[in-house]
């Protein structure tokens, strides 16, 4: 201990030094490598906050543009119509109304079953009830030519709201026998060519909820998905009457109770 | 002769060399210090400036989450607007084939055949046609027709299941289609 006391003070500019040299250490340890870790730990902080701004500025002026897209507007509007959010029932009745009136086809023994489905297969697939979709069933007959049928096939799976047929079976006119008669041959004959047809088939409608958060990327549709656009567009919406105002019809009171003006008339 | 033996002086050469080399360790130690201190300093300085910066980032991302809320209305039924266009191209997808074996069978015959049946279900995915021919020349047009490459390539094997005879001499050939399974889900 004397040695090293003697050394020190015989050495003055070697102990200086050492305790400079400590005194580098300790700003090292204490100082330097806290400051660069923070300096490294800011530096990622950085990078992720500028990605995160780059992203929500890419995200804000996409979003921009689908607002302003015109197309996009009219697009929204025939999807919801092709895939309403309630259960499309009026729809769907004067959907049916519309197309056997252009087909020219008399449409019978209407079946609906709005509570629920009829078979299994008419379900909707596990897959599409999870995406929110669901289906109204219905099932029906029509009386026609052969090509009126088949018109009224074709123009039923172009209505709005999104309606397909899941079965039919085309069943022969009545008329079979033969006659020697000319005009109740013709009449046999166009007998002949009218079909009555047993349909069932399904209307589509949806709940589709749709989260967003910040940092979800907005979704783009691939070609197949845009091509459902233009099929959309041939899509025939029902045209459904909106009732306005209420109607009393004009009936009279079949209880022989006074009128409600009357009774407030006679207390005041 | 005699060797001149000087401790003192030896002891004293010795003691300036020691001074030198502690003289030239403080220097080299000061200038260390003096290194670390800038080093330090100017990490002091980039650490600031780093942390500025971080404060102008986030005041600026919170600028534009806010953009992004007042626009998220719009972003929810743009999404719903696409979840519906999935959805619809899933259920055209379902009747593509059906649709298309329809307008097909419809017209792909000559005169004097036509359909004159049709059953489809979907639990079976096949369809069943029958095609009324006038005569069994017709008729033998309409089975060449059902074998030929285009069919096949479309449908695959079309198979023919029944043919009956009618009184005015026309046939009634009923056929079955079968519909690509794999396309439903």
């Amino acid at each position: 201990m004397a040695d090293v006391a003697f050394v020190l003070n015989k050495r003055k500019q070697f102990s200086l030094g050492l305790l400079l040299l400590f005194i580098i250490v300790l700003i090292i340890w204490l100082l330097i490598f806290p400051t660069a870790n923070s300096i490294l730990e800011s530096k990622e902080t950085l990078t992720k906050q500028e990605k995160s701004i780059a992203s929500i500025e890419n995200k804000l002026q996409a979003l921009q543009k689908i607002i302003v897209n015109g197309q996009y507007l009219e697009n929204k509007e025939q999807v919801n119509l092709a895939l309403i959010d309630h259960k499309p029932l009026l729809e769907l009745l004067a959907g049916l109304d519309q197309v056997a009136r252009a087909s020219e086809v008399t449409l019978a023994n209407l079946e609906l079953n709005p509570g629920g489905l009829s078979t299994d297969s008419a379900a909707v697939s596990k897959n599409m009830q999870k995406e929110g979709v669901d289906s109204l069933a219905v099932a029906f007959k029509i009386d026609g030519s052969f090509e009126q049928v088949t018109h009224f096939m074709e123009l039923l799976e172009k209505i709005a709201p999104f309606t397909t047929i899941e079965s039919f079976s085309v069943s022969e006119g009545k008329g079979k026998e033969t006659t020697k008669d000319a005009t109740a041959a013709a009449q046999a004959s166009e007998s002949q060519d009218k079909v009555s047809v047993s349909l069932s088939c399904q209307t589509y409608f949806t709940n589709v909820t749709a989260k967003t958060a910040l940092s979800t990327v907005i979704p783009v549709l691939s070609d197949q998905e845009l091509s459902v656009l233009a099929k959309i567009k041939e899509f025939q919406a029902t045209n459904l009457p909106e009732q306005k105002e209420i109607t009393g019809g004009g009936l009279e009171d079949l209880f022989g109770l006074p009128k409600i003006d009357e009774i407030y008339s006679n207390k005041n | 002769m005699f060797l001149t033996v000087n401790f003192a002086r030896t002891t004293s050469q010795r003691r300036r060399q020691q001074e030198k080399l502690d003289l030239k360790f403080f220097k080299l130690v000061l200038l260390g210090l003096g290194a670390t201190f800038l080093v330090f300093v100017s990490l002091f300085v980039a650490k600031t400036l780093l942390a500025k910066k971080l404060v102008v980032l986030k005041t600026k991302e919170a600028k534009l989450t806010q953009q992004w809320e007042n626009l998220k209305l719009q972003e929810m039924a743009y999404a719903v607007y696409i979840q519906k266009v999935k959805i619809l191209a899933q259920l055209f997808n379902f009747r593509q084939e059906k649709q298309q074996a329809l307008k097909k069978f419809r017209s792909f015959f000559d005169q004097g055949a036509k359909v004159v049946g049709l059953k489809y279900s979907v639990d079976t995915q096949e369809i069943m046609f029958q095609i009324r021919s006038e005569s069994i020349f017709v008729l033998q047009k309409v089975i060449e027709k059902l074998d030929s490459s285009e069919i096949k390539q479309d449908f695959g094997t079309v198979s023919k299941d029944r043919i009956s005879r009618s009184e005015d001499g026309g046939y009634v050939l009923g056929v079955r289609v079968k519909l690509d399974n794999s396309k439903k889900e």
